[in-house]
């Protein structure tokens, strides 16, 4: 559980900086073409990582949190 | 993506990020939502344009949305304002740098799920460069929705086992009502209840005609 926890947290890092990345950096460093196949990769797999990260650490959180 | 999913996502973002105190969860989350902030210039122009929404639309809403807020230069605003709103503690700076990013992602998801139609400007006011993404899903495109709903039924999950959600970004009062009707809790019926069910009553619906208003949802038509 604990190895799950520090891999979600490490997932939600690398997601937000490639967000970023992307959003900041890739169309000035990389490709300014809207329609670039890489770039439509590189984004949707950011986003399920980030959204797959958040869940883990909610559920995580939530399997701590004291029974009602 | 739909203001409401901004606005739950960037608040699972800091409760994820181990933010503690629920004021600056609260700040990191509206952070996530500012970039939007622009949906007043709509409002302000549909009363300009006598409620015109198609006058309002073309003048306005297609000339400013995305142009002035989407965009580094009001991302680092963010951050700063965060700074300056965040509790006097040690995980102050954390929490500007959280709302920072959680207004930085804000940016990514419209690019991603705002429409193609819906460039951002990374440089304004240095550069108009528009940035968009062909592919980027609309609006009203089904993983946008399947966000949207996921959030919304995570919010209910999430109050009932942790006993907070992001319904906290409208005061710790509006959570706990959540928190205390997801776990069937019963409360004393006092006036002050009794308002303040009518102000979430009012909320959820105009959060509703918000999410559905640009999908073009009309019951009558």
């Amino acid at each position: 559980m604990r190895a799950i926890a520090a891999i979600s947290r490490w997932t939600l890092a690398c997601s937000v900086a490639a967000m970023c990345g992307l959003t900041f950096i890739w169309p000035f460093l990389v490709s300014a073409d809207p329609s670039h196949p890489a770039f439509r990769i590189a984004a949707v797999a950011a986003l399920i990582c980030f959204l797959s990260a958040l869940v883990a650490i909610l559920v995580e959180k939530a399997c701590k949190a004291p029974r009602i | 993506m739909q203001g409401p999913t901004h606005l739950m996502l960037s608040w699972y973002f800091a409760e994820s990020a181990g933010v503690r105190s629920a004021r600056d969860r609260r700040i990191v989350a509206w952070a996530g939502f500012a970039p939007d902030i622009d949906v007043l210039a709509y409002a302000g122009a549909i009363v300009w344009y006598g409620f015109d929404k198609d006058l309002a639309y073309e003048n306005v809403w297609q000339l400013v949305h995305h142009r002035y807020t989407h965009g580094l230069s009001f991302v680092l605003l963010t951050g700063v304002l965060a700074w300056w709103l965040a509790s006097r503690t040690p995980a102050r700076a954390r929490v500007a740098l959280l709302a920072l990013l959680a207004s930085a992602i804000h940016n990514f998801f419209d690019l991603v799920g705002g429409g193609p139609t819906w460039p951002i400007y990374p440089l304004w006011p240095l550069s108009d460069f528009k940035w968009y993404a062909t592919w980027s899903w609309t609006i009203g495109a089904w993983p946008n929705i399947v966000i949207l709903f996921g959030c919304l039924g995570a919010m209910l999950l999430y109050a009932r086992v942790v006993g907070r959600s992001p319904l906290e970004c409208f005061g710790d009062r509006a959570s706990a009502w959540l928190t205390g009707v997801v776990r069937q809790e019963r409360r004393s019926d006092s006036a002050a209840a009794g308002r303040l069910r009518w102000v979430i009553w009012v909320s959820v619906a105009l959060l509703a005609v918000a999410v559905l208003a640009p999908l073009g949802f009309n019951p009558f038509g």
